[in-house]
């Protein structure tokens, strides 16, 4: 059964000769394998990946979910962006930026010649303020209005300057422009043009262009031959939807596809770490898996409890067990990848007789405890290690799955006893601190343990300009929310793709997507 | 025969209206509110109340049902909530993977079931009989996605003979059929069981009828009485039991496309369904449901050409 | 819209001679008894029953019990079929896996009989606007696809094992009603029912008294069938992950976690398939014993309803 315990030649061979005498056998393979050949070198500029489920929204207002948020990344730009390899903020659209002396004055200036995909004009700094004003307005409903809260005003006084004024300062605002989410940059033109339709008939500045979604199936997107930074080396990327990682993994040995994205099941990645002709690659991710506390909930409300739930969770086990290694532990909601990152915090060590004795204390023995979480892989599975390590301490913990929406609405409602909460984004300490622990988050935002010690931390940390007193802010806040453990970090995130030796200059991000601008196609 | 033809369009008519009703409903009754879906983690009350007035869901239910059989009756079956795309051609998209999926699945079936079944009634008894049933027995007692599951496994993880998916990106008859082979073989082989197992009962049934026995005792030779009279009578309840499957096939065909991943209207109606995305739901079932009565008004009026007492009946 | 019914199924008269039935009786359980498809179906039946009863005797291990120092061992003493990704006993999971199955077969059984008897038998003895009302309804919830109906109320209730009883039960319940409605429309017109009607017995107990008991017999065996299916429809949907939650074993969610490791550990999902065919074989079995020997005659009619 297990081909890669065999010589890799030998296997191979043992295909090949399959592959020939079964298409004999069928006779009708044989032109297909011809032609599957033939196209394969025709069509060399096209660039197959796989992502684990459908497109939906590609409007930057309202987009979410990693698919989207790949397409997005290959069609916009934003004034500024992450460098895929060293999450340093980097000029994309902005060829420079200036920040006034009180810290509250943005000015961009934007590179010249850069031209909207099918013919929707010259960039112009309307745009930009047509995309930030968009997000800022109510009517729009976009999911990311809180991230601009600090943007008093965004002008444009020339078609190449946009001048953003905050409310205060604010030290990490660069991050809110990033290229993602509400950074993107879209065609003012075609927004109004397009109206419902621009959801899924995006236009932007980026190194590739929308061509044409099949629901369920597939997504195309065409090179952008004068994009400003020089056209992108293949043809074509085609996104295709297929949900199972197995089947992913057996695709991509068979040369059905490039490039195997954001895989999860660790024998999986196993799996294709020892698989011929196939590289893996892997990076922290800028999140942490959360196990949320609701601390209105009894006994949830006794930090004692709280305390009790994280001794009793052998994190340890389940990353070298079930995840096999492939995710790492975590101390706090921050990773590695932040700037801000610190390890000097209260650490809880893997101790079910701790737990017990708190559980005791707090007078909370076998209290019922249910986990929330969602259908996706991993989030479906490795709360079941976790709530029989919570059985085994006497918290008698049930799981419940939900599939996306109604999880969703279950954890806005603010009335689970748990729930699963991973905040993907970029390495703006802002995005999982101010979410998760802000009272301005509170259900149906994320912050659904309802925990709200931290605000004025919070807001001081974001008005400072000093790296050094702003770092040291950011720290309190850390430390302090380890010690109420509102939130459990379980694991801190790793995103694995991998691709087949066709593949040349795949870097990978922090951001959880992945971006084919720098690919090149062998063979 | 007008009468009969007007009979069942009414008919027709009827059913159809009552699935998109209990399609509507159906998903009314599901929890979940796609605003909140499509917000997500960063809604605030006042964007929900604006998207929920735009998706026109702050509407009394029985208003929206007004509103969407209006629209219904002109061909309009809304937007999907989620992309904003017109419902219908998005499963109009997803239409062509699932007919080329259902054509050669019950192609498959037939061709295997109908013979085999034939052949089992012919040799009643015997092991050729018993066999036959065995191995069609088998075929209806696996699910069909751990079917497909070991299909991928086999054929092609291990011989490398086919694709692991179930559509290519690549246009092209050639390719995408053979892409095809393994989602129709997997699907078209639970199917031609059933077949082949109604089919026996069918000729069986004919075979014990008076007048192949005074055939038989008037001595018309056996190839004759099998080929020539019982054939052609079983050949209405075999259409029956094309048109029942046909029915069951569509509900594991869902199970197909997710194993293969390949579109279709039933993945397409699971991830709306998942998704809360009723419009899409609604036009969907409503396809689904529609292609069903079809055909079995087909088969309806099939069985009147064919046999006069229909008709009447 | 595609009934036919047939006719001479049943033999009236021969009923209410006593020394008749009970020698009929005694030659039916000899027909039983020598049927093979019919004892094999019954005996792994029973053994699967007796499984499911006594599981946490059977068990070697825990369902539940993760270990995460022993994630996917091969087969040993203690761990006859290995250990899953969470280091649980495979064997001990399809052990109490038997209990889920068989319990959505005994309850979608129970309900669709139950109401599907009911609604046909109404629909066929009354007959009239009612009948017709009831076929058009029956009409329409045929069309849906029985699986895809069963997906969608789940997905209405929130996955439980108790919301899978219900959808596949709503799904299949107008099949049982169909049969049971041709079945009536052939007997109502017998002598014995008007004869019931002539000496004044009331309609609720010609209804019970004759025309149910006379339609059991086809019935039952639809219901094996249907049996089959729920058993099909449960692990289907457990397969799509909205089947029952986890960590509950049962057979269709050991097929989706053993799917991830499929091609190194291929034995999870494969011993879970055989578990479930096994189990399908097993009530199909039963059920053509079931036809072939409650009359040979029904097949035609229940043939094309089973579905």
């Amino acid at each position: 059964m297990s081909e890669h315990d065999k010589p890799r030649g030998l296997s191979t061979n043992r295909r090949r000769f399959l592959q020939l005498t079964g298409a004999a056998g069928l006779g009708l393979a044989v032109p297909f394998n011809l032609a599957n050949v033939r196209l394969a070198h025709a069509a060399g500029g096209q660039l197959r990946v796989r992502i684990g489920s459908d497109i939906s929204i590609l409007d930057p207002a309202l987009i979410f979910q990693i698919e989207n948020q790949t397409v997005a990344g290959h069609v916009y730009n934003g004034l500024v962006k992450y460098d895929q390899a060293t999450n340093a903020i980097v000029p994309d659209l902005a060829r420079e930026w200036e920040v006034s002396e009180d810290g509250k004055t943005y000015t961009f200036h934007l590179h010249e010649g850069v031209n909207f995909h099918k013919g929707y004009g010259a960039l112009k700094a309307s745009d930009v303020k047509f995309s930030f004003d968009r997000v800022r307005a109510e009517a729009t409903g976009s999911r990311y209005k809180g991230q601009f809260s600090s943007i008093e005003n965004v002008a444009a006084p020339d078609d190449k300057t946009v001048v953003i004024t905050l409310k205060g300062a604010n030290s990490g605002f660069l991050h809110k422009v990033c290229a993602f989410n509400q950074g993107w940059i879209v065609s003012e033109k075609a927004v109004t043009e397009k109206g419902e339709g621009y959801k899924l008939d995006p236009i932007g500045t980026g190194p590739f262009m929308f061509d044409s979604w099949t629901a369920g199936s597939s997504v195309r997107m065409v090179a952008n031959p004068d994009y400003f930074e020089g056209a992108p080396k293949v043809d074509e990327v085609v996104l295709r939807i297929i949900k199972d990682e197995t089947a992913s993994a057996i695709a991509l040995e068979n040369g059905e596809i490039d490039i195997a994205f954001a895989i999860q099941q660790p024998e999986v990645i196993d799996r294709l770490r020892s698989a011929n002709g196939v590289t893996m690659l892997s990076r922290e991710a800028n999140n942490t898996v959360n196990l949320v506390l609701n601390t209105t909930i009894k006994p949830m409300d006794d930090v004692r409890v709280r305390r009790a739930i994280i001794h009793a969770l052998n994190r340890k086990g389940l990353i070298d067990g079930f995840f096999k290694g492939t995710k790492a532990e975590a101390y706090s909601v921050l990773t590695p990848t932040f700037q801000e990152y610190t390890e000097n915090v209260p650490k809880y060590d893997y101790d079910p007789d701790k737990a017990r004795a708190l559980l005791k204390e707090a007078g909370a023995e076998g209290f019922e405890f249910e986990i929330v979480t969602v259908a996706l892989n991993p989030y479906d599975k490795f709360p079941v290690p976790m709530a029989d390590d919570l059985n085994a301490v006497g918290i008698n913990t049930k799981i419940t799955v939900l599939e996306r929406g109604a999880y969703v609405q279950a954890r806005a409602s603010g009335r689970v006893k748990s729930c699963i909460t991973a905040v993907v984004g970029p390495p703006d300490p802002d995005s999982p601190l101010v979410t998760l622990f802000s009272t301005a988050s509170f259900p149906p935002g994320l912050n659904t343990s309802q925990y709200g010690e931290v605000d004025d931390l919070l807001d001081a940390a974001s008005a400072e300009q000093d790296l050094e007193k702003r770092k040291a802010l950011y720290e309190d806040i850390v430390q302090k929310t380890m010690e109420d453990v509102p939130v459990v970090p379980i694991f801190a995130d790793r995103l694995f793709m991998a691709h087949s030796d066709k593949v040349q200059g795949l870097v990978q991000n922090s951001l959880f997507t992945v971006n084919t601008y720098s690919v090149s196609l062998t063979g | 025969m007008t009468y009969y033809l007007s009979r069942t369009l009414l008919q027709l008519a009827v059913t159809i209206f009552g699935i998109v009703t209990v399609a509507f409903f159906l998903m009314r009754a599901i929890p979940g509110d796609p605003a909140l879906y499509m917000l997500g983690d960063f809604a605030t009350e006042a964007s929900l109340q604006a998207l929920r007035a735009r998706l026109g869901l702050d509407l009394p239910v029985w208003e929206q049902y007004l509103l969407f059989v209006e629209r219904a009756l002109t061909g309009d079956l809304g937007r999907s909530v989620v992309t904003g795309q017109p419902a219908l051609k998005e499963m109009l998209a997803a239409l062509p993977w699932s007919l080329s999926l259902a054509v050669a699945g019950l192609l498959v079936a037939v061709v295997i079931g109908v013979p085999l079944g034939i052949l089992s009634a012919i040799k009643r008894g015997t092991w050729v009989d018993v066999t036959i049933m065995f191995i069609a027995l088998l075929g209806i007692s696996f699910p069909v996605f751990w079917v497909g599951l070991a299909a991928i496994l086999i054929f092609s993880h291990q011989m490398g003979l086919f694709p692991a998916l179930g559509a290519s990106t690549q246009p092209g008859f050639w390719v995408q059929a053979h892409h095809l082979v393994l989602p129709a073989l997997v699907l078209g082989l639970s199917v031609a069981a059933y077949i082949a197992r109604l089919t026996r009962s069918a000729m069986l049934e004919v075979l014990g009828q008076d007048y192949i026995r005074v055939a038989r005792a008037m001595g018309v030779p056996e190839k004759r009485i099998f080929f020539r009279l019982a054939l052609r009578n079983a050949l209405i309840p075999i259409l029956a039991v094309v048109g029942v499957t046909f029915a069951w096939s569509l509900g594991n065909a869902i199970l197909v496309e997710v194993v293969f991943s390949r579109p279709g209207l039933g993945s397409t109606v699971l991830k709306a369904i998942l998704a809360r995305d009723y419009q899409l739901v609604q036009a969907g079932v409503l396809i689904l449901a529609a292609g069903v009565v079809l055909i079995n008004v087909t088969l309806d009026l099939l069985y009147g050409v064919i046999d006069p007492r229909v008709r009447q009946g | 819209m595609t009934d036919v019914a047939t006719d001479t199924a049943f033999d009236g008269d021969a009923l209410r001679d006593r020394e008749g039935a009970r020698r009929r009786r005694r030659q039916a359980v000899r027909r039983y008894l020598t049927h093979p498809a019919f004892m094999i179906g019954g005996t792994v039946l029973i053994l699967l029953g007796l499984v499911a009863i006594f599981a946490p005797w059977i068990a070697p291990n825990s369902p539940l019990k993760t270990n995460m120092s022993l994630i996917l061992a091969g087969p040993s003493w203690e761990y006859p079929l290995g250990t899953d990704q969470y280091g649980r006993c495979v064997l001990s999971r399809l052990i109490f896996g038997t209990r889920i199955s068989l319990q959505v077969a005994f309850w979608v059984v129970t309900i669709s009989l139950t109401l599907g008897t009911f609604i046909g038998a109404l629909a066929g003895y009354i007959g009239g606007w009612i009948e017709r009302a009831i076929v058009v309804v029956i009409d329409i919830v045929l069309a849906f696809p029985g699986f895809l109906l069963a997906l969608a109320l789940v997905a209405a209730q929130g996955s439980s094992l108790q919301s899978v009883i219900i959808a596949v039960a709503i799904a299949y319940t107008p099949r049982v009603a169909t049969v049971m409605r041709s079945v009536v429309l052939t007997i109502r017109p017998r002598p014995f029912i008007e004869a019931s009607h002539a000496i004044g017995l009331g309609h609720l107990r010609i209804l019970l008294r004759h025309v149910v008991p006379n339609a059991m017999a086809p019935v039952i065996v639809v219901a094996t069938v249907s049996a089959a299916t729920a058993i099909l429809a449960e692990a289907g949907l457990s397969f799509l992950g909205l089947g029952v939650q986890p960590p509950t074993p049962t057979w269709g969610s050991v097929i989706a976690d053993g799917q991830a490791v499929i091609t190194t550990n291929p034995s999870i999902s494969i011993s879970a398939g055989l578990c479930i065919a096994v189990t399908v074989i097993a009530l199909n079995l039963l059920g053509d014993g079931l036809r072939d020997t409650l009359d040979p005659q029904m097949r035609r009619q229940t043939g094309a309803k089973m579905l």
